[in-house]
């Protein structure tokens, strides 16, 4: 729920209750007033009649409302108030009456004199004070909405702009947001807060990047000394089998660790945006290099490769990254082919497209560029390449998708997807 | 031959020595800028291998300084940064070549001897071993003065081996040779092996010796002298 129809909820279910208060309160009050004033009119009249008599005039009765008795003998002046029911013919019904009567003695006889009157019944104005309630809440509730229509827009504008740059921000992209500024205290303060956060969070990341760097560089020399010892250990003639057995092993780990680094390197240089240089590239070109360093693997399997490629096509990169990128797909389109298989390249000046055949995938498609995503089974492979594929295609502003149906499995890049001066900045 | 090394870490520096001396050449070693200038100011060398990161100042510093006092010597830079700052400049203040840490010494014995080849004889130089002669200008092979008709991976294979002669030679070292770095592929080692048994194939129909024996579990040498001619199958 909204902020604003929160506070508007709550806001409006406390305007009901005092409104509710109120009401009981106007009844309440209403109702002791109407007597009293009736009372009090009342015994104005009795007064009024009392002079009457005194001037020896005759009063007549009108009954209900009005009743003039003399009394044999004298009787104490006295007043009785009380609520009274009887009928009444004209009204032909019964009715509430409210009855004062009094006993007076004027000239030495004595006289009880009886006003009546109908009393308002409260239910005949109960309704008019919950209907004038109504309306006054139905008021409120309109004055309500149209004034948060009104001001929503104005002072929760900055907010949900600042959202918006919130939810775009990316480490990757080692910028700060921009938030705007209000003329609400309590969103500056926000403001305040998050570009506090936003500015420690790049720090943070940009200490931890040139850490990761740093400690791959710091690890290349022990791996250079221990690949070195080996190498040397491994030149004696008089190895036992086991003896070369565990050189042999120690060997390999030392490969793929060393594989490891560097490709854990490269990605961290990509990230660190050390490879700004975008120069036309001819793509074909580059591609048949690569298929070139890879010919013997192609042979090895027997896979048939084959080309739809625009060799006019122009690419704006940098040469080492996109070298590595065609180095990357290629590679794991010969890789993870099956004997036999095929590897199809179709290259426009928009897209590039490799089809390859395989073994039906058993991961999860979606988590193929994530790093050391690969088959388990899979050996050799460090299982960055994708990866690094991926970033790489970030950096330029290019798209890539892997998709897979049964036994074929495709990569397509896409170029000239936005501007890539905006991200090498 | 002379070679000068400049290192700081000396298990590597004393790696590098008695790999580069294992192929013939004569080394002298530096472990800090101060030692490298004096040695370069002091004695005639002909390549300089230079670490980039050194105690005492910048391996490129003293690139620079080589370049002027001798432009014609050869330069090979090892970098544990592996950058391509740092590759490019090295590379246009005059470096002849570039390797990046950690590295096989078969590949490091395959750079020098490259540079040296450049450097020495203005790029004309034919390496031989007996029948067999390398030109590594018209990069041909000839077995008794006939020339083998070579894929360039077998050409690269070769050189490879002739140049670590007597020297194992791990699959690793051979591949990355040939295929350079993030070719981390599983059947790498298949496709070596067929590369090296088209190479032996060739180099037999043509009369030459088969100098090439495994290794158990580690890899090949490539032998100067052999006794018997019988060739080994696959590992």
């Amino acid at each position: 729920m909204k902020l604003l129809r929160r506070t508007s909820r709550d806001h409006l279910r406390y305007t009901a209750l005092v409104l509710a208060g109120a009401g009981v309160l106007l009844f309440v009050v209403l109702t002791r007033i109407i007597a009293d004033e009736t009372t009090e009119k009342m015994l104005v009249n009795i007064a009024r009649i009392e002079e009457r008599l005194a001037q020896s005039e005759m009063v007549s009765s009108l009954p209900p409302v009005m009743e003039v008795e003399v009394l044999d003998g004298l009787h104490q002046p006295s007043v009785v108030v009380k609520d009274t029911v009887l009928f009444d013919p004209i009204e032909d019904d019964e009715e509430l009456f409210r009855e004062v009567s009094a006993v007076r003695v004027v000239e030495g006889r004595s006289y009880r004199i009886t006003l009546r009157q109908v009393v308002l019944e409260p239910h005949d104005y109960l309704g008019s004070i919950g209907l004038a309630l109504a309306i006054a809440f139905a008021l409120l509730l309109l004055a309500l909405v149209v004034i948060q229509r009104r001001t929503a827009r104005r002072i929760w504008d900055p907010f949900y702009r600042d959202l918006e740059a919130m939810k775009r921000f990316s480490l990757k992209e080692q910028q700060t947001i921009a938030l705007s500024a209000s003329d609400v205290d309590e969103f500056n303060d926000l403001n305040r807060v998050v570009s506090g956060l936003v500015e420690k969070v790049l720090a943070d990341h940009r200490m931890l990047k040139e850490f990761s760097e740093n400690a791959a560089h710091e690890m290349r020399t022990p791996v250079a000394v221990i690949q070195a010892r080996l190498d040397d250990a491994a030149q004696d003639p008089g190895l036992s089998k086991e003896q070369a057995n565990a050189i042999g092993a120690a060997q390999a780990a030392v490969q793929r660790l060393s594989q490891l680094n560097s490709a854990l390197l490269l990605l961290t240089r990509i990230d660190n945006l050390q490879f700004a240089e975008r120069v036309p590239i001819n793509a074909a070109e580059v591609i048949d290099e690569v298929l070139e360093q890879l010919q013997g693997h192609i042979a090895e399997r027997g896979i048939q490769a084959t080309l739809h490629m625009d060799r006019s096509v122009v690419i704006e990169g940098e040469p080492t990254l996109f070298r590595i990128l065609m180095l990357n797909l290629l590679k794991n389109a010969v890789g993870h082919n099956t004997a036999k298989g095929a590897v199809v390249v179709s290259l426009t000046d928009t897209t590039l497209h490799m089809r390859n055949t395989g073994l039906p995938l058993s991961g999860d498609p979606q988590r193929m560029f994530d790093r050391f995503a690969r088959a388990s089974e899979e050996k050799g492979s460090v299982g960055l390449g994708l990866s690094i594929a991926q970033r790489i295609c970030a950096v330029h502003g290019w798209s890539i998708e892997y998709t897979t149906k049964e036994n074929e499995h495709s990569v397509v890049v896409r170029f000239h997807l936005q501007d890539p001066s905006s991200i090498t900045a | 031959m002379k070679i000068l090394i400049v290192e700081d870490e000396p298990e590597l520096l004393g790696a590098m020595q008695r790999s580069l001396e294992g192929i013939g050449l004569v080394c002298s070693t530096a472990s800090t800028f101060k030692e490298g200038e004096d040695k370069l100011a002091g004695y005639d060398y002909d390549v300089v291998v230079l670490d980039v990161t050194l105690p005492g100042g910048s391996g490129i510093a003293l690139l620079e300084q080589v370049k002027k006092d001798a432009p014609d010597r050869g330069v090979l830079i090892v970098s544990a940064k592996g950058s391509i700052d740092d590759k490019l400049r090295g590379l246009d203040l005059g470096a002849d070549d570039y390797i990046t840490k950690p590295f096989h010494m078969a590949e490091l014995n395959a750079r020098v001897q490259a540079v040296l080849r450049r450097r020495s004889f203005g790029g004309r130089s034919v390496v031989q071993l007996d029948e067999l002669a390398i030109d590594t200008q018209a990069r041909t092979v000839k077995v008794h003065e006939q020339v083998l008709n070579l894929t360039r991976k077998e050409y690269d294979l070769l050189l490879f081996m002739l140049v670590n002669k007597d020297r194992l030679l791990t699959r690793d070292a051979m591949a990355e040779h040939i295929w350079g770095d993030h070719m981390d592929l599983a059947d790498n080692t298949d496709v070596l092996y067929s590369h090296i048994k088209n190479l032996r194939a060739k180099i037999r129909a043509a009369g030459g010796v088969d100098r090439l024996r495994t290794v158990y579990g580690l890899g090949y040498t490539f032998h100067s002298v052999v006794q018997d001619h019988t060739p080994d199958g696959k590992p």
